[in-house]
């Protein structure tokens, strides 16, 4: 979209430490402010952002509409599944400690079973969304990508 | 109250995970994606039965997620009126279903229809939680999926008006969710719990500290739940809507989805708020008016409409509000009548809309005039056009009959003649606009003159079924009316 | 003093009416906001002290939530164990609404593209 040098350096050069970030924030969501949620939404800015500062194609190139709605889905299903695994465990849906998920110690990394694992489902979710919603609202009239078939 | 089994998470969790994967399934194998959302719904729903069998007509059972006893955590309660809800629900939708697989070919693009089989699943799914939750906060949430559920299955059709009505409907019913919410804060702050059992026994020690935050939140929850259910000054989005929607869409949106709010708004009104309450403010009294007024201009507003989907939207303002009348008389005759129309009206507006979608699909034809002799040469769209007419009108034979009887015998019960005469008017009226169309295609002289399309099997089948229905509703409406008189029993 | 204000009310709507040439739709709409301002100000001005302990908000919900939240969730991060453990069912929720929206907005652009 935009054509600045200076504008690309600087996204190219800052994108991978916001995905970091993000990540980070999403498998910290049980130890400090933060969730998947905010991670989600920090990672799929960086796709936004390379999108933004490139074009439409550099952006898929990162994440395509295939892939893209395949983790749509897949956070969610995964999200719902974890809560049957808890009526596999024997305990109530979406169960965590009395469906014998390993809590761990409170305040390390391998804690808070379930919740580690929906968090990072959410995190997947809220990302894609952004970036979906994003490329599907910036698309032009013309298919791009695998839509050439549709329409 | 004992635990009940998995079996109503289930329900919730088998669509939604059917709903996640129908767009997967879709790009690959079209066939299997309808196949995966048609075996979740019949599962949901023979997943309901197995709990009518398990519930009874009296007993209550509680389902704790996560296993957190209730002020912690959220809970879905299963009791005798909730099941009766929850089985119309599954039941009705997976008959439009299966209708709709045979009309979504020829009203939506190819690559859109596996996103509406993904968008029914969820939609479904957060209408069988609604009635389910016993958790405010919750409903909350499960109002906004079903929101946005019902206004994409409006606007995926490739038509502007879709687009417009659509976003009136979104707009509108953002709103009403905005109002909730903002009640459902206003009930935490005074009360200190989400769950309705533990705020009803709260709500009658805080009425006397907090009295104006409570009539406030009622007054919301009056204006969040009129607004998405169309109760009369709030019905505007409505019509459009109804109207311009794909006819599965439509029957779905007309058939189930106004009525869950209303249901909802009843289990606000006797689970949520304390006797007490209700005898301080006239809620009821509000409810009632405004039902008898939507009654009478929903229609008066339908003998207008050249349109035969708009006339069916009008109509169905008009039978919504029979439902409120119901609750507003607040009296067990009357409410079982209002709970026997949710079910009598989802069987005869989707029959109604589903005969108009056949109509429209095999010959195009959407004004009422142009219907002349139309009956020779589709004869089973017309007479389930028929048979719907007839219960909207209240014929003995129909399902309609019972419900306006019972309503009727509320009246008289609370001595209120006047809701009486309206409820008498409004079937005349409706004997007057439905009535004309049955004589005209039927019997004039005049010949068809468009092209016909053979109608598929599939809604050749639910057609049949929705006569069957309305009729069974009418016929064999005694085991209800007495799972009723227990269920209410409860609450008085 | 009431009817006073009555007064003043009826001069303004005729002011903004015949002098300021404002419609008389959007002159019952302005009146009518106002009624339901004045009405809310009396619930908002009856609502509880804002963190004032004694509060019915703080019961034994957010006792438990605060005191046994990290020994029965394991996470230390309270508003995490909130929504993913106590309430985890509302976040799926959420999720579902985000998977939703997504569905809404493709599936219309899709149908509308041409």
């Amino acid at each position: 979209m935009m054509d600045d040098q200076i504008v690309r350096i600087t996204s190219r050069l800052v994108a991978p430490f916001i995905q970091l970030y993000g990540i980070y924030i999403i498998l910290h969501g049980h130890l400090s402010p933060g969730g998947g949620f905010s991670g989600g939404a920090i990672f799929g800015a960086s796709l936004v952002l390379i999108a933004l500062s490139f074009n439409l194609e550099a952006g898929i190139k990162q994440i395509s509409h295939q892939t893209a709605s395949v983790l749509e889905s897949g956070g969610a299903l995964g999200f719902a599944l974890t809560g049957l695994v808890a009526i596999a465990f024997g305990g109530n849906y979406l169960a965590n400690r009395s469906a014998g998920f390993p809590l761990g110690e409170a305040g390390q990394f391998f804690s808070s079973g379930a919740i580690l694992v929906i968090t990072v489902f959410v995190g997947i979710k809220v990302a894609s969304t952004i970036t979906t919603l994003f490329y599907n609202i910036i698309e032009k009239e013309e298919p791009l990508g695998n839509h050439k078939q549709t329409d | 109250m004992e635990s009940a089994g998995h079996q109503p998470v289930l329900i919730i969790v088998l669509l939604l995970i059917s709903a996640f994967i129908a767009p997967l399934l879709y790009r690959r194998w079209r066939f299997l994606s309808g196949a995966v959302v048609l075996a979740a719904l019949t599962g949901s729903f023979i997943t309901a039965l197995l709990l009518l069998s398990k519930s009874g007509a009296s007993s209550s059972l509680s389902y704790h997620l996560g296993n957190w006893p209730p002020p912690w955590g959220i809970e879905l309660i299963i009791d005798p009126l909730r099941v009766y809800m929850l089985l119309v629900v599954t039941g009705v939708s997976l008959w439009i279903f299966i209708y709709a697989l045979g009309d979504l070919k020829h009203e939506l693009h190819n690559d859109v229809i596996g996103w509406y089989y993904s968008l029914y699943a969820v939609l479904v799914a957060s209408m069988s939680a609604i009635t389910l939750t016993n958790d405010l906060f919750n409903l909350f949430v499960l109002m906004e999926i079903c929101a946005i559920t019902a206004c994409a299955i409006i606007t995926i059709k490739d038509q502007r008006e879709c687009l417009e009505a659509g976003f009136k409907y979104l707009i509108m019913s953002a709103m009403g969710t905005g109002c909730f919410l903002l009640g459902v804060a206003m009930i935490y702050m005074v009360t200190g719990y989400l769950n309705y059992s533990f705020i009803q026994s709260e709500l009658s020690l805080a009425l006397t500290d907090y009295p104006l935050n409570i009539f406030t939140a009622a007054a919301l929850f009056i204006v969040a739940f009129g607004t998405k259910a169309a109760l009369f000054p709030l019905h505007v989005w409505l019509p459009d809507a109804h109207a311009a929607a794909p006819s599965p869409s439509s029957a779905m949106l007309s058939g189930l989805v106004i009525k869950i709010y209303a249901f909802a708004l009843f289990m606000i009104f006797y689970r949520v708020f304390p006797r007490s309450l209700l005898d301080t403010i006239p809620l009821n009294e509000i409810i009632l008016w405004l039902g008898a007024m939507g009654v009478m201009f929903g229609s008066i507003y339908a003998m207008l409409q050249t349109d035969l989907k708009k006339m069916l939207a009008y109509s169905s303002i008009s039978q919504i509000a029979f439902i409120f009348m119901g609750i507003g008389l607040d009296q067990p005759l009357a409410l079982t009548g209002g709970l026997y129309h949710i079910m009598v009206h989802a069987f005869t507006k989707s029959t109604l809309f589903m005969s108009a979608g056949a109509i429209i699909y095999s010959t195009g034809v959407r004004r009422i005039s142009d219907l002349g002799g139309i009956g020779k040469v589709l004869p089973l769209p017309l007479f389930a056009f028929t048979i719907g007419s007839a219960s909207m009108i209240g014929l003995p034979g129909t399902g309609g009959l019972i419900s306006k009887w019972y309503l009727a015998l509320g009246t008289l019960e609370t001595g209120r003649i006047l809701f009486l005469l309206v409820i008498l008017a409004s079937s005349l009226l409706n004997a007057i606009y439905y009535m004309p169309i049955v004589i005209n295609a039927f019997m004039s002289g005049e010949e068809f003159k468009e092209k016909v399309k053979i109608v598929p099997l599939s809604m050749q089948v639910t057609l049949a079924a929705g006569m069957i229905l309305v009729v069974i509703s009418g016929i064999f409406s005694r085991q209800v009316i007495i799972f009723f008189e227990q269920a209410l029993t409860s609450l008085y | 003093m009431f009817y006073i204000l009555i007064l003043f009310l009826l001069i303004f709507a005729l002011f903004l009416r015949f002098i300021v040439g404002v419609e008389l739709r959007s002159i019952l709409t302005i009146y009518l906001l106002g009624l339901i301002v004045y009405f809310f100000s009396f619930a908002v001005a009856e609502m509880p002290t804002f963190g004032n302990p004694h509060n019915p908000a703080f019961n034994e919900v957010p006792e438990r939530y605060l005191e046994a939240g990290p020994s029965e969730t394991g996470a230390i991060n309270i508003i995490s164990s909130v929504i993913t453990d106590y309430r985890a069912f509302d976040t799926l929720g959420e999720a579902t609404v985000l998977f939703v929206a997504i569905a809404a907005v493709v599936a219309t652009l899709k149908s509308h593209r041409d």
